[in-house]
C-alpha cells in the first residue's frame, strides 16, 4: 500500500521556506484493539522511524478498555531537546492498519503526546517494509507486510 | 491552493486547540469535539457519523512528537 504524505498544520513555518503553512508526514489510518472486541475509533498515525516503539495518547488505551498505569513496563519519554519527560507505559494492543492487517505490538502509552499516535520501529518497521519517497511531490510512504520465519 | 492532500491542514488551522476532533471518514468536516475522546465520538454520532476518524488537536501545531 502506499499513500501520499497527508499535510498537518505547522504554526511557525520552517524558516526556510516562511511560506509554507502545512507540514507533509507520513500516515497510515489505524484503530487500536484490547481484548475482546474494544477497538478505538480510526485515526491518522505517523510513521517515525526516529521513534524505537509505538506510541500512543493514553486517551486512547483508556477507551479499548487499559487500564494505563497498571503494568511494570514503564519508560520515561523525552523529546529529541532535553525538557520535562512523562512516563510512558507499556501495554500489549492490536494495531488494525487501514483495514488490511492487524498486527499484535508492545505499544506505549502516554498522557502529553503532541500528536494522536506513532508507528515506531518495534512493531511497525519490524512488520512491514517500509519505504519512504520524497522523489515525488507531495512524498510517498509504501508499506508491505513481511513475515520473519 | 487547496487540495485532497491538504485539506485537512486547512481544516485543523482554525479548529479548537488541546481537545480531541472528530471529522467524517473522508477528514473535511470537524463533526465533534471534547475535552474528553469520548465526548468528541458522541457529539459526532448526535451529527450523525457514527464511525468518526478521530485526531489530537495539540495547543501549538509543530516539528515535534511530544509536548
Amino acid at each position: 500500500m502506499k499513500k501520499p504524505y497527508k499535510a498537518f498544520p505547522i504554526d511557525d513555518p520552517d524558516p526556510n521556506d516562511p511560506t509554507q503553512r502545512e507540514m507533509y508526514l507520513p500516515s497510515f489510518q489505524v484503530r487500536l484493539g484490547h481484548g475482546h472486541g474494544n477497538r478505538s475509533p480510526r485515526f491518522d498515525a505517523i510513521v517515525d522511524s526516529g521513534s524505537p516503539w509505538c506510541i500512543f495518547r493514553a486517551d486512547l488505551g483508556r477507551m479499548i478498555g487499559i487500564d494505563i498505569t497498571k503494568t511494570n513496563k514503564t519508560y520515561p519519554l523525552g523529546g529529541v531537546i532535553s525538557g520535562p519527560r512523562d512516563t510512558m507505559y507499556i501495554h500489549k494492543v492490536k494495531i488494525f492498519v487501514e483495514s488490511d492487517w492487524v498486527i499484535e505490538v508492545m505499544a506505549g502509552f502516554v498522557e502529553k503526546l503532541a500528536v494522536t499516535g506513532i508507528l515506531g520501529r518495534n512493531g511497525f518497521f519490524t512488520n512491514f517494509k517500509t519505504t519512504f519517497d520524497h522523489s515525488t511531490n507531495p512524498a510517498t510512504v509504501e508499506i508491505e507486510r513481511f513475515h520473519i520465519a | 491552493m487547496l487540495t485532497k492532500n491538504n485539506q485537512l491542514a486547512h481544516l485543523l488551522t482554525g479548529a479548537a486547540r488541546n481537545c480531541w476532533l472528530a471529522l467524517t471518514e473522508d477528514e473535511t468536516r470537524i463533526v465533534g469535539k471534547g475535552d474528553t475522546l469520548e465526548k468528541a465520538v458522541q457529539e459526532a454520532q448526535k451529527n450523525g457519523v457514527e464511525d468518526p476518524v478521530v485526531i489530537w488537536s495539540p495547543k501549538e501545531w509543530y516539528y515535534g512528537v511530544y509536548c
